[in-house]
């Protein structure tokens, strides 16, 4: 009791601040927190004490918030009391809030189990802080190097939050990922991965590193499932894809939204069904089912709780507007964004829009987008350029418009296609109006212009209820 | 007459060797390639582009200009440090020979004589350059903006830099540029980069060709002067490039 009233005047400002922003609407998924962290630092470790079953972090580049969304869902529907940060704020402020909004005013949690999204570089600080039961590192790819440093600084500061699990908790990591198959620890280490596909998914040469990141030989490819992620052996200095514990070992599609997937764990196998596009999503699908597995949760709860799961939210989103459709991706990588060009063409997705859609691409180098926009080069916009994927008009905007049309002329793409305007509002509208009726305009934008777009589409949408 | 001039362009060809592709796809500077492939695609060229990986052999034959990508982390600089030694006869004949070659980064500083890391090892560089590394406690990051003097005229080059080494440059050594806005090679001399020859040493990405087209003419220009001497560039619209060029140089509050 003692150590709750403690920290009781950070946790009442930050509630004060949460109520308030209920009333003005006024976006608070980290200030609380930080004005809470501020006066009280120690009230995130005095809050996170109270959970009985622990923490379970989730880290890595790409994937986090939707394997935590998974995660959460499932438990949850296992019949557990979760927070979760699930607005996206992944460093501490955010996580913060989390807890502060969860709990009541005295300082007391009424739950069982955190279910924490972390960004990579607040690893250490996170971990330090909470009762860490489990931690699920998805990936790494090189994403806003300007603010992280370099690859290995990274990997590094991931590997520190780590050291914060308990003794008899458990990491679980990805095996396709050679950097992070890499990471050694003395805690209980699982590996999840995917098999090698019958139906092999054909892969363009990527941006990311398929260069051993220890001797520097090229790995040796079984199979390719996305940029460095594959069945891999390095040839020079022996480091290979450890054999994974869970795996999906085959997978189809239903119908044009249903996925089937075969999950193969250590005692057996078993099908779920799920409505969640994209291939990236199979990693996160399978991260979220072995990890609820290890926690102790029965196959038909995973299975009813996927089967409820649509993707609307994070990076891929679909809106309607006066009968036209808008979906927008968010991109903020080039692992990530190739994806995005890939699910752009992938049967059915893009539908008829290969003939005759537009697309609108926005990029801000604002400092959450990260400062630096060198990746775009890292990206293949040559997809774009192929004869057969007709489109008329390709609008770039945001507040480094001109790099994108730049890299754009330099994919091949036509230059009279391709139409600059930095005002993002007058672009979105001019794309729209490109769109025929009936038609879908895809949106790919980094961080802050997805913010922005949210808003000029709310005031579209509400203006046209 | 127009048909003879379109069957003299089939002709020509330019052969790049592109040396550690992929190692380093983090900074988008394989841009630097498809800038230069694609400006000469553009002016009739056939292209022709050789990955050259760690541990493969460098074919110098008929090479007419060589792109070094940089390498991250140390443990990086070290495999191609390694490498670029046992390729260190070729490089040196090639430069003797005045073959352009653009060097970012960790490979602009291991064409150099050596760099120290910062726990005291040395990493041995191929010594074309006279320059040397020391890798400070500070991470210089940010945009960069430079004045170089490319053929006869004064241009601003502009890119991004992030690096903890500071190259510090032989008394007899040129600079390729004097740093306006950003840190430069070592945050203190306020140069940036070296030339030696037709070898060009920097720090910038961004990447830098695409975004500075003079440059990546100046660079084409050296190579065609090799192969085809007298033969003049074919003049390109620009208007893409400048516009980003104006915007970094906006950004840089250094637009007039």
């Amino acid at each position: 009791m003692g150590d709750r009233l403690k920290v009781l005047p950070g946790l009442c400002l930050g509630k004060m601040y949460i109520s308030l922003s209920k009333f003005t609407h006024f976006g608070g998924s980290t200030l609380p927190g930080r004005l809470a962290l501020g006066l009280s630092p120690r009230v995130l470790s005095m809050l996170a004490s109270q959970l009985k079953e622990g923490c379970i972090l989730i880290t890595g580049t790409n994937g986090k918030t939707t394997t935590a969304h998974l995660l959460a869902g499932i438990l949850s529907r296992a019949g557990k009391k979760i927070i979760h940060n699930g607005s996206g704020a992944n460093l501490i402020s955010g996580v913060t809030t989390a807890f502060v909004a969860e709990s009541s005013h005295l300082g007391k949690i009424n739950a069982d189990l955190g279910v924490i999204e972390v960004d990579e570089a607040s690893m250490p600080a996170v971990a330090s802080r909470l009762n860490v039961k489990a931690a699920l590192v998805t990936n790494l790819f090189p994403d806003q190097l300007d603010r992280f440093g370099e690859l290995e600084h990274t990997l590094e500061l991931i590997s520190r939050g780590l050291d914060g699990v308990k003794k008899e908790g458990f990491l679980l990591l990805n095996a396709d990922d050679p950097l992070i198959a890499s990471i050694k620890k003395e805690t209980r280490t699982i590996y999840y991965g995917l098999e090698n596909f019958k139906k092999s998914i054909k892969v363009k040469e990527q941006a990311g590193s398929k260069i051993c990141y220890h001797c520097g030989k090229k790995y040796d490819y079984l199979h390719v499932h996305f940029a460095h992620l594959g069945l891999y052996q390095c040839p020079g200095c022996g480091a290979r894809r450890p054999l994974p514990h869970y795996s999906i070992v085959s997978c189809h599609k239903k119908n044009e939204k249903n996925t089937v997937a075969n999950i193969k764990t250590p005692t057996g196998h078993f099908p779920v069904s799920f409505e969640i596009p994209g291939f990236y999503n199979l990693y996160n699908v399978l991260a979220a089912i072995s990890c609820a597995l290890l926690l102790g949760v029965r196959e038909d709860i995973i299975k009813a709780s996927l089967r409820e799961f649509t993707a609307d939210f994070g990076r891929r989103r679909t809106i309607s507007i006066g009968g036209k459709k808008v979906e927008l991706f968010l991109i903020k990588n080039p692992v990530g964004a190739n994806e995005a060009l890939r699910a752009l063409f992938e049967g059915g997705t893009w539908g008829g829009a290969a003939h005759g859609m537009p697309l609108l691409l926005a990029v801000n180098d604002k400092y959450a987008d990260g400062i630096d926009v060198s990746w775009l080069w890292d990206v293949d916009f040559e997809a774009l350029s192929c004869p057969d994927k007709k489109i008329p008009k390709i609008f770039c905007s945001g507040t480094r418009g001109e790099e994108i049309s730049l890299r754009l002329k330099y994919a091949g793409i036509d230059i009279k296609k391709i139409k600059h305007e930095e005002d993002l509002v007058k672009a979105f509208q001019d794309s729209l109006s490109c769109t025929p009726a009936g038609g879908k305009l895809q949106v790919l934008l980094t961080y802050t212009a997805l913010q922005e777009m949210r808003k000029i589409v709310g005031k579209l949408v509400s203006a046209g209820d | 007459m127009k048909k003879t001039r379109n069957r003299n362009l089939h002709r020509l060809k330019l052969n790049f060797l592109h040396l550690y592709p992929n190692m380093t796809s983090y900074y988008g500077d394989r841009g630097n390639m498809i800038a230069l492939a694609m400006r000469a695609r553009w002016r009739g060229f056939s292209v022709d582009v050789t990955n050259t990986f760690v541990g493969d052999k460098l074919k110098i034959n008929n090479a007419d200009c060589i792109v070094i990508e940089g390498g991250q982390g140390s443990a990086q600089r070290k495999i191609i440090s390694k490498d670029l030694l046992q390729k260190r006869s070729e490089i040196h004949y090639c430069a003797e020979k005045r073959i352009p070659i653009l060097a970012i980064c960790a490979g602009f500083q291991l064409l150099g004589k050596y760099c120290l890391t910062p726990e005291g090892e040395r990493v041995q560089g191929i010594g074309l350059l006279d320059v040397w590394t020391i890798t400070g406690k500070k991470r210089m990051v940010g945009p960069i903006a430079l004045e170089a003097r490319l053929g006869g005229f004064y241009k601003t080059i502009v890119g991004f830099e992030n690096h903890t080494g500071k190259t510090f440059l032989g008394a007899e050594a040129l600079p390729f540029g004097k740093v306006l806005k950003g840190y430069g090679n070592n945050g203190q001399d306020g140069k940036e980069g070296v030339i030696y020859k037709n070898v060009l040493g920097t720090y910038l990405h961004g990447p830098l060709l695409p975004k500075n087209p003079w440059l990546a003419d100046y660079i084409l220009k050296k190579a065609i002067d090799n192969k085809y001497p007298g033969m003049r560039l074919k003049l390109l619209n620009n208007k893409f490039e400048t516009a980003a060029h104006h915007k970094m140089l906006k950004k840089l509050a250094l637009k007039r």
